[in-house]
């Protein structure tokens, strides 16, 4: 197992957001947690990136406990996240973004990352010294994945890819994440927009009111009738 | 929206000027006694603390209740004792220490003010002054403001040097007569307390409140920023003019150089260690620190280690902004 | 009263001279206030403990020059980062407020035990002869004033590629826009924090040496005015633009020697005030400074 959480509790404040949460994953899968909104989903994510520390229960990454790591040592054990609307630098360039994303990689092991995330998004490497702030929409996801990647994670967490952007641009953000899937990172994604997590994910896991209700691959979840109501009508 | 703060909804008249009679009866007859027993220079002391209280805790309307922290004090406190000491002072001495003589307005040329209209004076020209620099410093939030005012202090001592016509310059003015004595002062302190007293129990002191909490909900509740802060900001300097007042007259001498940042962060920490969300908590600060300066100076003096005092003073604010941010004495609710 | 030539370009190098070393105290404060939102009033004692760093190792120990510069810049970054384990990390996340007034406390306590080490009254501040060689070149100058610009034009050369090319410098940058982000981005914040409080302390010794050199004095609340006037040259310049703390720093620098040099000399003592009041009225009419973008005041 990649990833295990055991009975996972996180509060904000004295309230728990997010309780009893049991899941894993393998290496190479990518997995959804969806769910309706506060139903714990980014919470979860930011609790495996370290952004959150758990108040119960352990999160163990490749059978090693990392349960109250703060985030910035997480980086370099290979967990990098993308957070709920992507968080850039909106000051400082493309490149110098990128460069925060493997802070803790010297110049020269920077240099050659760079040139393969410039393979990978071609775009970004024309926009090169141009303010993050001033992308678009979608360039913007892009710059946050390459961020994200440059530090040869072995763990994606992406929360909410789609959130604030065109239909267009949600399917170009999916078909990266798609080659990112196929460069061999193992991938978690929260998920609104459920028909594109389903398209895309091995397995689901389904959250209501912070606690796991539901999961199995994506045909399972489609047959089973509630999800069928709440989601689709 | 008219603010009385000598009455108000669950109080009636007597339980508002029944502890302000009290308090004033107990006062000087505490001071009575003290005289008879003690020697002059506990006597000294005690009354040095009095005017001390009441620096502090006009300072602490602005800072403690109102979140507004200023570091002008000490201009305020410069105002108010150069405008009553130019007024009550002796036309005979006048001519000898370079003093001018009143111009015809204010009494002429043979005319020397009685103490307590010049001290009254005083802190109203302090009062007009906060009124004038509140404007555009009051705007300000945070650090800007805390640096603003410190400025406004820096400008006051700078005029204060500068205009030897009126100060006599950086040696100051000597031979000021001594009005001040323990009853006079702890009148004031009386009455100091008293009125920020009823402010802090009035509507005005809720809405000073609510703008120290969160200035943008304040605003949404439709409380005018600028009137409160400036409410709080003109009354505070109004005390601190007549505290400057009765130190010039009790001390006899001031020099510019004397209402500098040591003194404004003298006056700035006794509410911060004492408790700034607590009407007394400066009473308490101004006691202690004025008490570790008395007792400390001579050991100063003796060893040569100039400085101690004021060392003391910041390892103990550095402490409490550690260990107990809201100083010894903690809000009442 | 009409002023020569030669005497206006007297006066503009005189004032590049000050403002040099108001700018260098500026990048410091600015770099600091960028990445804990703190105003560090504690950044004057810097200044004076660079000084009588120097005085002791030079004039005491008669240690040679460059050596005993480089001990006293080291001496500061050390200072630097004890200030910030001891005083400041603490009081990581507090309001700013707290912080202003732990930083005015902090630098109280500095001055003061500077007093009681080497007492109250002013030391007379002396440097190796080179530096007091008198150049007359239309205008009169000494070397240290040479050596004051051309180090300060160093430093912030090296500061501008260090900020833009190296990571901790990109680092500091993204701290100021956003300490979540940096954390989550894998930063290790903590060490960012304590390079740039030794950065800045080193920068604010050196400057201590330079007052001294320049004043021929130094005194236990040398620090005092010169700290808050970095920081009056900060908001001048624009919060959160590091270009503008310097123009800040170099335009005080000017003005401060106009007003003394230009007006009738009763008006030297306010030069101080005029700098405050100069303060007022920026914020009155463009509270982001003249360089400035973000924060609201």
């Amino acid at each position: 197992m990649l990833l295990q959480t055991k009975n996972l509790e996180i509060c904000y404040g004295k309230i728990p957001a997010v309780r009893n949460l049991t899941i894993g994953l393998e290496k190479g899968q990518i997995i959804a947690l969806i769910g309706s909104n506060g139903a714990g989903k980014s919470t979860t994510l930011k609790g495996l990136a370290g952004v959150l520390t758990p108040s119960k229960g352990q999160v163990y990454y490749e059978e090693k406990e990392i349960t109250k790591l703060p985030s910035n040592q997480r980086v370099p054990l290979g967990i990098a996240l993308v957070p709920e609307g992507r968080q850039l630098f909106s000051t400082l360039t493309v490149k110098e973004n990128l460069r925060l994303g493997a802070y803790h990689f010297g110049e020269l092991e920077f240099n050659k990352r760079l040139e393969e995330i410039y393979e990978l998004f071609p775009i970004i490497k024309e926009r090169e010294n141009q303010i993050a702030g001033t992308l678009s929409g979608g360039e913007q996801q892009m710059l946050a994945f390459g961020r994200a990647i440059i530090s040869n994670p072995r763990l994606l967490l992406l929360d909410e890819p789609s959130l604030g952007l065109a239909p267009l641009i949600i399917k170009e953000v999916y078909r990266m994440i798609e080659k990112i899937k196929n460069t061999g990172i193992t991938i978690i994604l929260v998920e609104q927009n459920i028909e594109i997590a389903f398209e895309i994910t091995n397995y689901i896991y389904v959250l209501e009111a912070g606690e796991l209700s539901i999961q199995g691959s994506p045909s399972e979840i489609i047959k089973n009738n509630e999800i069928k109501k709440a989601y689709f009508g | 929206m008219k603010i009385n703060i000598f009455l108000s909804e669950n109080n009636t008249k007597m339980s508002i000027w029944m502890p302000f009679v009290s308090g004033i009866c107990i006062l000087l007859l505490a001071a009575t006694i003290l005289n008879a027993v003690l020697d002059n220079y506990s006597i000294h002391i005690i009354t040095i603390i009095g005017i001390y209280i009441i620096a502090a805790t006009s300072l602490n309307l602005t800072n403690g209740h109102t979140g507004l922290f200023s570091l002008g004090h000490a201009g305020f406190m410069a105002i108010g004792a150069y405008t009553s000491v130019f007024l009550t002072y002796k036309v005979s001495l006048r001519a000898a220490y370079n003093l001018p003589v009143l111009p015809t307005i204010l009494g002429g040329a043979e005319f020397q003010w009685p103490f307590l209209p010049a001290l009254v004076a005083g802190g109203l020209i302090a009062a007009i002054a906060a009124l004038i620099v509140g404007f555009p410093v009051l705007r300000l939030r945070g650090h800007y403001l805390a640096v603003a005012s410190l400025g406004f202090m820096i400008i006051v001592a700078s005029l204060a040097k500068g205009m030897k016509g009126i100060t006599r310059g950086a040696s100051g003015i000597q031979v000021i007569t001594r009005y001040t004595s323990i009853w006079n002062v702890y009148i004031w302190v009386a009455i100091t307390i008293f009125i920020i007293w009823r402010l802090l129990n009035s509507n005005f002191g809720r809405a000073m409140l609510a703008i120290r909490e969160s200035e943008i909900s304040a605003q949404s509740q439709g409380i005018n920023l600028m009137k409160y802060k400036l409410y709080s900001f003109v009354i505070g300097a109004f005390f601190a003019g007549i505290a400057g007042g009765l130190y010039a007259h009790f001390t006899r001498a001031i020099r510019p150089y004397e209402f500098s940042f040591t003194m404004t962060f003298f006056i700035v920490i006794m509410p911060i260690i004492g408790g700034s969300k607590n009407l007394y908590g400066p009473v308490l600060g101004a006691t202690l620190l004025v008490l570790i300066r008395y007792m400390l100076k001579p050991i100063e003096e003796y060893l040569g280690i100039y400085g101690l005092v004021e060392l003391i003073y910041a390892t103990l604010l550095v402490m409490v902004m550690i260990l107990r941010p809201e100083g010894i004495l903690k809000e009442k609710n | 009263m009409f002023f020569g030539t030669s005497y206006i370009l007297q006066q503009l190098f005189n004032g590049i001279v000050l403002g040099s070393i108001y700018a260098l105290l500026a990048l410091g404060m600015a770099i600091i206030y960028g990445i804990l939102g703190l105003i560090n009033f504690a950044h004057g004692a810097l200044i004076t403990m660079g000084a009588f760093c120097f005085y002791f190792i030079f004039s005491d120990l008669e240690w040679p020059f460059w050596i005993t510069l480089l001990l006293a810049i080291s001496f500061g970054g050390l200072i630097g980062y004890l200030l910030e384990l001891i005083g400041y990390r603490k009081l990581r996340g507090s309001s700013g407020l707290s912080l202003l007034i732990t930083s005015l406390g902090i630098y109280i306590f500095v001055e003061n035990l500077a007093k009681l080490i080497v007492s109250p009254q002013p030391y007379a501040f002396n440097v190796p002869n080179f530096l007091n060689q008198i150049i007359n070149f239309y205008i009169t100058f000494r070397v240290i004033d040479l050596f004051i610009i051309a180090a300060s034009i160093f430093i912030m050369s090296i500061f501008a590629i260090f900020i833009k090319k190296n990571k901790v410098g990109i680092a500091m940058r993204g701290i100021s826009e956003n300490v979540e982000t940096a954390k989550l981005v894998g930063i290790n914040v903590d060490q960012v924090i304590v390079w740039t409080f030794v950065v800045a302390s080193s920068i604010a010794a050196l400057t201590g040496f330079m007052w001294g050199a320049k004043y021929g004095q130094i005194g236990y609340d040398m620090g005092f005015m010169p700290g808050v006037i970095a920081f009056v040259a900060v908001v001048i310049g624009g919060i959160g633009s590091i270009p503008g703390s310097l123009v800040g720093g170099f335009l005080i620098g000017l003005i401060q020697t106009f007003v003394v040099s230009f007006l009738p000399t009763g008006w030297s003592i306010y030069r101080d005030a005029i700098v405050f009041t100069l303060l007022i009225i920026v914020l009155l009419i463009k509270p982001s400074g003249v360089l400035g973008r973000r924060e609201s005041i």
